[in-house]
């Protein structure tokens, strides 16, 4: 699976994804990403994190990108639609502890905010949560444009470049 | 809990998809799934592959099947079905629950192969 980024400067700029394997070729939707619309929910059964950049509801097909990362692809136009993160409490959250930020935003189920808040402690440790600590007190002080929501779009397409492999930004 | 679906999988173990599986987890993360719930049984019955999970351990014994030409809207894509299983295989009382079920053009990487 071939990862190639360019300047990676525009959050919203088009995203392309070569599968040489399948001769899949994922493509930026041509429409905005409304940070209103953007989904995030967690299954504690399926130990697996969805993540809808468009909303529920769009037909999508389910690529493989990366060790148990997956890309929701629309099957006729091969438009990205979403994430979808397997293995996320077992195994992706120790290997990237930021990504369980992500549940904070997430409709949870099969799990309760207890749970989070121990999967925050054991992955996070001391530090890591002093660190979101101190980056909620700073985003609190700061006025800044923008809902939860938003936050996580941002942040969805932010971790689109540093954690899910072979995604590339043109 | 109400069973939507009911069917034997390849080796005639039952295997039962319950409604709050479909309409709460299946359909409601999977659009492309809605309204083809039969489809499941197809896969389940006669799939192109078996594989265990990759997080299968006895404790855990869920095993995935595959099969194309399952969902009518969407042939050349494998459709996967999650299935995890309790009781005793040796005394042939294991019981599959479905978990999961989705479209995807290729089987997951690391799951190991059950049958063929």
């Amino acid at each position: 699976m071939a990862m190639k980024r360019s300047d990676g400067s525009r959050a919203d700029a088009s995203l392309a994804l070569a599968e040489e394997e399948d001769n899949i070729r994922i493509t930026a939707a041509p429409f905005p990403i409304e940070p209103e619309n953007v989904v995030v929910s967690y299954d504690g059964d399926l130990d697996t994190l969805m993540i809808y950049l468009y909303g529920r509801g769009r037909p999508s097909m389910v690529v493989e990108i990366g060790d148990s990362q997956f890309a929701l692809v629309d099957p006729e136009r091969h438009y990205l639609l979403g994430f979808q993160i397997e293995d996320f409490a077992a195994i992706q959250v120790h290997r990237q502890p930021d990504l369980v930020e992500f549940l904070e935003h997430a409709e949870l189920r099969d799990m309760t905010q207890d749970d989070v808040r121990a999967l925050r402690r054991e992955v996070l440790g001391y530090l890591g949560r002093f660190r979101l600590w101190v980056r909620r007190i700073w985003f609190r002080a700061i006025p800044h444009r923008g809902s939860d929501g938003f936050k996580v779009a941002q942040r969805v397409i932010r971790d689109q470049r540093d954690c899910i492999p072979s995604v590339s930004f043109a | 809990m109400a069973i939507l679906l009911q069917c034997v999988d390849r080796f005639g173990r039952p295997v039962v998809l319950t409604q709050e599986c479909w309409h709460d987890k299946i359909a409601y993360d999977h659009a492309e799934m809605r309204g083809h719930h039969l489809c499941l049984q197809a896969v389940l019955s006669d799939p192109c592959e078996v594989r265990k999970d990759k997080q299968w351990s006895p404790q855990r014994l869920r095993e995935c099947f595959y099969r194309t030409n399952a969902h009518p809207a969407l042939p050349n894509l494998y459709i996967k079905v999650v299935v995890e299983y309790e009781g005793d295989a040796a005394v042939g009382t294991q019981i599959g629950r479905v978990v999961t079920a989705y479209p995807t053009p290729r089987m997951k990487t690391g799951e190991q192969t059950i049958w063929p």
